[in-house]
């Protein structure tokens, strides 16, 4: 018995030991944001997260049905209407919104992870060796990572003004950073990344839905075009260079409008066409809890529970009133059945045609997932030439004083597709109410108005067809706009978190 | 709280005292033995008479030894007789002074009897007598401490032959003959046999049963005394937790312990109850109190068979739960299975069958209603959106445009009522049996349960298959080894998934009951058939086409050896596991719109596998330093690795609904493969605990926990965890220990620290994290910035100090514990919010910031009303409070809005208010038409709901409210006649609010659904003093918000159990050749008397789950699962 004892106490002495290793924590199901990037795939995943929160831009609201970021920049021209109370509609259609308003915050959100993913891609890939990635990849990969930091924070300075500036992954938890005056986020930030990105080798179109320099282009026109707007009033000269980055665009990037409205809502034309840059899906990727692969605006503009869609949720979410669609001259394609909109449709049970109470919209009308599959095979645009050619023409108008004859000609080219009649000559300010208004008629709902408000500070009048200021400008919900409308509020849930971000923006 | 006092005012008036204590002895000349002397000295003779009877002597040892040694034989005769034998020719007398009897010389020095003595007294000269039966016995019953009990009942084992112990604890009763077996039975006491063989006279001793402060109760790491204990132990008996039909353990502790709180948040079979000890210590850490079966931490004590629990205890205070250190926080439930017993084997069934009926119903618009009220609602539409809308429903409701739901004169065809089609009355079964037995050396018990249980719902059951074998073995002196293996198989079909989804619970609501389950062709109804309703199917069919699958298999237990070192030490090591795995299958139908139909059908297997050992190794010393005081000492060392495996893969698009789950690649599209192998932990700690007992009057207990963790920063893996712990048993003092009136009395204190450890994986790491996002028309892999880490993540710590103070009184008739608390956790492990600009996915991180402090008073109130041979009445009152208080936040203490974000904000944590607070608009009403320029300053109009604003205009948001109670009690009684056994328990929760979140879409939707019928008393211009805004239809509808409109009181008294139990008497199971039949009757949930509008108060539809911690979902409604009234019928045989 003696030994047995004598090992037992031996062994209770080894359990009292200690083993530091026992306690590590190994993981392996994420990285240490300190890691090196072992090869080019890894390389390109830290590129493609630049792209993660482009779907922030038509992301689903929390707590809302029908809710989604693209609803707010509609909601806020005054020229939308919803089937929905749960969209908060009311709270933009009577400008009552405040800092915890639906959108405010998610947009907030969804940029700032954008710009979290940019500084990663920015930081790592910077100090990778060009025996792992070569240095030519890797400085397109740059130039992808800075063109989206760019657009991320170009949607936020148009939107909240001065906001704090992020430019690499926070170490430690000093996170509460105090306001950057938009024009300086311009200045360090959106100007330098772009014109960086600018100086790449990367094609100039990318049919993957990758950042080409066209996107980039793109982005810096209508940045140069903000930056000497009304909001930053950075000087004239850049129109010149909005002017010069939308040029290259059309001789370089080798886009062509498409020849019919509805070329817009077949899938074989993503990324390619007319399409420069956009937020991707795709149908035969299926949404997971984490990722959403699927374009929502097409269930979200087809009218509420009408029955003619394979869609359980038909939102009516957002569509025009009917002051807006009056607006267009009445021979305008874009407003003729199953363009830019629709009125009726067959419904999906019986052989009737269910007609709607107004128009909806029809841009992101996929038949296919609308009559079968459910699932929406479009991509949401976020610069098409159409854009490009009318950023052209109101910049280089600016520019030069008075419209050039490509300028004129860019214009005709969209009002030819909308069979008007094309424009003879026009002052520069005619020719630039021209310019403006093809925009709401041309890109309507794609989320471009409400920044052409801001930038111009001018918003056509659907009912009197003037050119209000904004400040004053009355809606058709008999609502007034105030300087409180000329930026959003930051959300309240960052300045309880961050109270250096106080004071809030005028009016909140 | 008026109730709560009233009563225990009723029970203690009713307490009836016996009195009527005798003051005399037994008559030394009926007490009858038999002694045989041979060669032994009068000390001897003495003792062996001391032994047989209840008679003790005094006498001075010297004064005997004069006396020579004795032969002498005595059959069957009185003490009186046998004393006079002894003492003849002898200078020494006798006297009886009650139960004692003196010896001593005789003053006068000669014999001669005095006429002046007592009657007890007396001496008579030797006077031979005839023989009496031998078969009459007598005997005194006492309890552990010698006091003698009255009321016992003693009955000759398998016959009708017995009698009751009187005032002094006496009794004699005639028996057939010897050899008979003899059984004490009584309330509050172990019944204990005894075989009698020749004796004529017996003295027993009695243990107290589960009330009983002597029993011993299982600590941390040991067992000890209950009246040893220093810190807040409670103990129930497995028993008392299967006396009424309960599928798990949590279910089964509602309403026994103070301080304890059970909330049963969904009665869909196999789901468990959620417990919580002393209040919310935690925010973002686990609320789950510890559980250790037979010394196996952490284990689901959900999946164990309530029927395998021989005791469970709930340490409470840091003094006993220090012991468990980092995990001991939210207090230890220690769980004591059945393990082998010696003697014959013995084979006990358990069975019950039972109904579950719905007891409440929440009435919803009929046929005709719904028809009124959707064509009104649009007729409102003018008045809500004069501009811009629709005015005249898509689809009129009539034969014209829906053939197959209105006949010719426009009269719905169907009026279904989908309450009674979905809650249909539900029988469930359940059998358990089990076999103990044993030698002097090894012990066994095996045991076999299988439970099934059908819920309310349709087509919801649980099955559950229970195999558990110990062994024990002692195999020499010092040498002691055994194991127990536990095996458990279930399978779960859970069809109310998706809560906020047109699940089924919240389709029974909103389907609407123009159209039937199915249409004559066979083919499902549902709302998607009538346009502009949000086409929810019906519930009856989404139960069948919709469902989860969850199997369970896990396996438990642990291999032990002891070796007994020295004559005061002992080494334990103990290897206990716990392994699961889990496979969760499910499908839902191509055919249901809103659910699956859009992805064609949806399949999906998810998961787990996990294990987790522990090594425990201690010596424990227990020492007698003298006869005043006692050492015990405890030393071990704890090594504990967990690791979760998880994968989760979904197919959609499904050529057939027959595929289902069981054939993924049917699906054309691969939703979804993800998979996960890191959340693990280890855990290395080191343990000490010292006892020191003086006189079993002082006791002090301190008790130390020295913790490392894998989930803490590199610098702060370790942590320490001690705690002291006093009493002062009152009643062992001289002051008090001959009370009449107080019989037990105890004053303990205890202060300590307790930790928390339960995050999740790499919380301290900063985390890089894959992902996808779709380029290009597939998926590309991305690489995000996921979360910020915090490397200085440092253990959650409470500090607990608990003082309590235990009470028997008049023999222990009342029995009272008192604890009061205060529970104060620091640094606590808060998910604190970090700005979104930080560029986070998540945009949180762990930090050790804020406090939170719970105190609380508990009381528990036993009282033994009645006692008689054949009637016994007891009662029990279970009383606590809590007040729950955060006293920091992080920087700047900002509100934290916790979720769970449906429905916008329902919860706030607040510095200074109470965790559980609800949050929202102030409804005052509706807007009548006098107030019309009033609600157009807000945008609104006579009819809608009028809430209270700020001076901006903006609406005011303040604490509407709070999830959890101000009080809770149980009120027990139980009354014993003969064979019977009538037994309830009322429980009583009071103060605290219910969120009837489910009003948002059942108020405040009209056309798009069924309304609940409460939109009947809608403003109208006639009735416009009335909650509920006037109907339109929804594109009209006003913003709902969570407001007081929906936050009810949520108070209730439950008749949460009665039984009615029938024990057939021995002489009848004898002869049946079994050894115990019951049968019994009872019903549960049999009322529910409260004021809330849903189904049950005690809801949380949001987190239904075992294992998700949020505390913030409790007591928010948004379409529960009905808790069921259950009429049962159970039997126990043994054999």
């Amino acid at each position: 018995m003696k030994p047995i004892k004598y090992i037992s106490i031996g062994f209770f002495i080894l359990v009292l030991g200690s083993c530091k290793k026992f306690l590590e924590e190994k993981p392996t199901n994420f990285l240490s944001p300190g890691f090196t990037i072992s090869n080019t795939k890894e390389a390109r995943a830290l590129a493609n997260g630049c792209y993660s929160k482009m779907q922030g831009l038509a992301f689903g609201q929390p707590s809302s049905y029908g809710g989604n970021t693209w609803n707010l920049m509609e909601f806020m021209t005054g020229k939308s209407n919803s089937d929905l109370g749960q969209t908060g509609f009311i709270n933009f259609q009577n400008l009552s919104y405040n800092t915890t308003s639906f959108y405010v915050d998610t947009w907030w959100q969804q940029l700032y992870m954008g710009i979290g993913a940019c500084n990663l891609a920015l930081q790592s890939l910077a100090t990778v060796s060009s025996a792992v990635v070569p240095d030519s990849t890797k400085n397109n990969m740059l130039a992808e990572a800075h063109t989206m930091r760019a657009l991320y924070y170009f949607y936020l300075v148009r939107m909240y003004g001065a906001v704090p500036m992020v430019t690499t992954v926070p170490k430690d938890l000093n996170l509460k950073v105090a306001r950057t005056p938009a024009k300086n986020i311009y200045d360090s930030i959106i100007l330098p990344d772009l014109l960086v990105a600018e100086a790449s080798t990367l094609p100039w179109q990318d049919n993957t839905g990758l950042v080409s320099r066209s996107a980039i282009e793109s982005i810096l026109a209508d940045v140069y075009l903000t930056y000497a707007g009304a909001a930053i009033k950075g000087g004239d000269q850049y129109y010149a260079e909005s002017a010069k980055r939308s040029k290259a665009v059309i001789t370089n990037g080798g886009y062509a409008l498409f020849p019919n409205y509805t070329d817009m809502n077949n899938p074989a034309n993503k990324n390619r066409g007319e399409f420069i840059f956009q937020v991707n899906y795709s149908a035969s990727v299926p949404s997971t809890s984490t990722n959403t692969s699927i374009l929502p605006l097409t269930a979200l503009t087809i009218p509420n529970y009408s029955g003619i869609s394979k869609y359980s949720d038909e939102y009516g979410s957002v569509y025009p009133t009917d002051q807006f669609i009056h607006s267009f001259l009445p021979t305008d394609k874009r407003i003729q059945e199953r363009q830019f909109f629709y009125t009726k449709y067959p419904s999906i049970k019986t052989p009737d045609t269910v007609v709607f109470k107004a128009h909806y919209i029809y841009k992101w009308f996929d038949s296919v997932a609308v009559r079968n599959t459910a699932k929406s095979d479009l991509n949401y645009t976020v610069y098409r030439l159409a854009d490009v050619y009318l950023m052209y023409a109101e910049a280089s108008n600016r520019a030069e004083g008075s419209p050039n004859s490509d300028a004129v000609n860019y214009v005709n080219l969209i009002r030819a597709r909308a069979q008007l009649a094309p424009i003879g000559t026009l002052s520069q300010t005619d020719f630039e109410h021209e310019v403006w208004l093809e925009r709401y008629f041309e890109l309507c709902f794609e989320n471009k108005m409400w920044f052409d408000m801001l930038r111009t500070l001018k918003v056509h009048n659907d009912v009197t067809g003037n050119w209000d200021d904004f400040v004053g400008h009355k809606t058709v919900w008999g609502a007034t706009f105030t300087n409180s409308q000329l930026l959003f509020p930051v959300p309240k849930q960052e300045t309880d978190v961050n109270p250096n971000l106080l004071p809030n923006n005028p009016g909140f | 709280m008026r109730i709560s006092f009233f009563i225990v005012l009723i029970f203690l008036c009713s307490i009836q005292l016996l009195s009527a204590r005798d003051a005399r002895g037994q008559d030394i000349s009926k007490v009858f033995i038999s002694l045989e002397l041979r060669d032994e000295p009068l000390v001897a003779a003495l003792d062996k008479i001391q032994k047989l009877t209840s008679f003790t002597f005094a006498y001075n040892k010297k004064e005997l030894k004069r006396v020579s040694n004795l032969n002498l034989a005595f059959k069957g005769r009185s003490v009186h007789t046998i004393l006079e034998s002894l003492l003849q020719n002898t200078l020494l007398q006798y006297e009886q002074v009650g139960n004692t009897i003196v010896i001593s010389y005789r003053r006068n020095g000669s014999y001669s009897p005095s006429p002046t003595r007592s009657w007890s007294g007396y001496i008579t000269p030797y006077v031979p007598e005839i023989e009496v039966k031998v078969h009459t016995i007598t005997g005194t019953v006492t309890n552990e401490k010698g006091d003698p009990l009255a009321g016992i009942s003693v009955t000759v084992k398998g016959s009708a032959n017995g009698t009751t112990t009187d005032a002094e604890g006496r009794f004699k009763l005639s028996v057939p003959d010897e050899g008979v077996k003899l059984e004490f039975s009584s309330v509050g006491y172990q019944t204990q046999t005894l075989s009698i063989g020749s004796q004529t006279s017996i003295t027993v001793q009695l243990k107290e049963a589960a009330a009983g402060l002597n029993d011993v109760v299982v600590i941390g790491y040991g067992t000890a005394k209950k009246s040893d204990l220093t810190g807040a132990v409670a103990s129930v008996k497995g028993e008392r937790l299967t006396d009424r039909p309960v599928p798990n353990v949590t279910q089964a502790l509602e309403g026994r312990i103070a301080g304890v709180e059970v909330n049963i948040n969904s009665s869909a079979p196999g789901q468990p109850a959620k417990v919580r000890v002393r209040g919310i210590g935690s925010i973002n850490s686990s609320l789950d109190p510890l559980y250790v079966v037979d010394g196996v931490t952490g284990v689901d004590i959900n999946t164990l068979n309530p029927h395998e629990i021989a005791s469970l205890e709930v340490l409470k205070d840091a003094s006993s739960t220090a012991i468990y250190g980092a995990r001991g926080a939210n207090g230890v439930i220690m769980v004591t299975t059945k393990r082998g017993k010696r003697g014959d084997s013995r084979v006990t069934y358990d069975g019950d069958v039972n109904v579950s009926t719905l007891p409440r119903h929440l009435k919803t618009l009929n046929s005709d209603e719904f028809v009124k009220i959707y064509n009104l609602a649009y007729a409102n539409g003018t008045k809500f959106d004069p501009l811009g809308g629709t005015w005249t429903p898509p689809v009129a409701l009539n034969h014209a445009s829906l053939p197959k739901l209105f006949d010719a004169n426009d009269k719905p065809l169907y009026n279904t009522n989908w309450e009674k089609e979905t809650y249909k009355p539900a029988y469930s079964h359940d059998h358990f049996i089990n076999i103990q037995g044993g030698s002097d050396k090894s012990l066994y018990s095996a045991s076999l349960g299988y439970l099934n249980q059908n819920g309310l719902m349709v087509n919801s059951w649980f099955k559950r298959y229970s195999a558990k074998l110990t062994l024990d073995n002692e195999v020499n002196n010092w040498l002691k080894f055994g194991g127990y293996i536990s095996v458990i198989q279930s399978t779960q079909r859970m069809v109310s998934d998706g809560n906020g989804s047109l699940n089924v619970p919240r389709m029974v609501t909103e389907e609407v009951p123009i159209v039937p389950i199915k249409y004559p062709d066979g083919s499902w109804a549902g709302n998607n058939d009538i346009a502009g309703l949000e086409g929810g199917p019906n519930p009856v069919h989404i139960s069948q086409s919709r469902y989860t699958l969850n199997n369970t298999l896990q396996a438990l237990g642990d291999g032990y050896f002891t070796i007994h070192l020295t004559k005061d030490l002992d080494l334990k090591s103990d290897f206990g596991y716990y392994l699961s795995g889990q496979k969760n299958n499910f499908y839902s139908a191509q055919d249901l719109p809103h659910l699956s139909q859009d992805q064609g059908g949806q399949a999906s297997i998810n998961s787990y596998y996990n294990y987790f050992w522990q090594s425990e190794n201690y010596l424990t010393w227990n020492k007698k330093i003298n006869d005043r005081q006692k050492l015990t000492a405890l030393l071990g060392a704890s090594w504990q690795k967990y690791k979760q495996e998880w994968v989760d893969a979904e197919a959609q698009n499904f050529i057939d609904d027959n595929f289902q789950w069981t054939a993924l690649q049917a699906g054309s599209v691969r939703s979804q493969t993800q998979s996960l192998a890191n959340p693990a932990w280890q855990m290395n700690s080191y343990y000490a605990r010292l006892t020191y007992n003086i006189d079993d009057k002082y006791l002090f207990t301190a008790t130390g926990r020295y913790d490392g963790s894998s989930r803490f920063g590199e610098n702060n893996k370790f942590a320490f965890f001690p705690s002291v712990g006093a009493a002062w048993r009152m009643s062992e003092e001289e002051f008090l220990k001959h009370s009449e009136t107080i019989s037990y009395m105890k004053l303990r204190g205890s202060y300590g620290f307790t930790g928390n450890t339960e995050i999740g994986y790499g919380q301290s790491l900063g985390q890089v994290s894959p992902g996808n996002v779709v380029l290009g028309g597939s998926n590309q892999s991305t690489l995000v910035p996921n979360y910020i880490g915090n490397k200085n993540l440092k253990w959650e710590k409470s500090q607990q100090a608990d003082v309590g103070l235990e009470l028997g009184l008049f023999k222990s008739r009342i029995n009272m514990t008192v604890d009061y608390y205060n529970r104060t956790t620091k640094d606590l492990l808060l998910q604190a919010p970090i700005p979104w600009s930080a560029g986070m996915v998540q945009n949180n991180v762990y930090e050790n910031v804020g406090s939170v402090r719970n105190t609380g008073l508990e009381v528990n109130l036993n009282t033994v009303n009645v006692k008689t041979r054949d009637f016994t009445w007891s009662t029990e009152f279970i009383f606590a409070t809590n007040k729950n208080k955060i006293i920091k936040l992080n920087d700047g203490n900002a509100d934290i809005f916790p979720g769970p974000n449906f429905l916008g904000q329902t919860n706030v944590l607040r510095v200074g208010q109470a965790i559980g607070s609800f949050y929202g608009m102030t409804r005052l009403g509706t807007y009548s038409t006098d107030e019309a320029a009033d609600a157009a300053t807000h945008n609104l109009k006579p009819g809608d709901r009028k809430y209270i604003y700020n001076k901006d205009g903006s609406p005011y948001y303040s604490i509407i409210g709070h999830a959890y109670p101000k009080w809770t009690g149980t009120f027990s009684s139980t009354i014993n006649y003969k064979g019977w056994d009538f037994s309830f328990d009322i429980r009583f929760v009071q103060g605290v609010n219910t969120a009837a979140t489910f009003k948002h879409s059942s108020e405040d939707r009209q056309t798009i659904a069924n309304s609940l019928a409460t939109v009947l008393n809608g403003w109208t211009p006639d009735h416009q003093n009335t909650m509920v805004s006037q109907v339109r239809n929804y594109k009209f509808a006003q913003d709902s918000h969570f407001d007081t409109w929906w936050v009810e009181d949520g108070s209730f008294i439950r008749g949460q159990n009665f039984t009615l139990g029938y024990t057939v008497p021995e002489v009848m199971v004898r002869k049946m050749k079994l050894t115990k039949v019951r049968v019994a009757a009872s019903v549960q949930n049999l009322f529910l008397h409260t004021k809330y509008t849903g189904y049950d108060p005690e809801v949380d539809t949001f987190n239904t789950l075992y294992g998700t911690n949020t505390a913030f979902s409790q007591n928010l409604d948004f379409f529960s699962y009905p808790r069921p009234r259950v009429w049962n019928l159970g039997l126990t045989v043994g054999f």
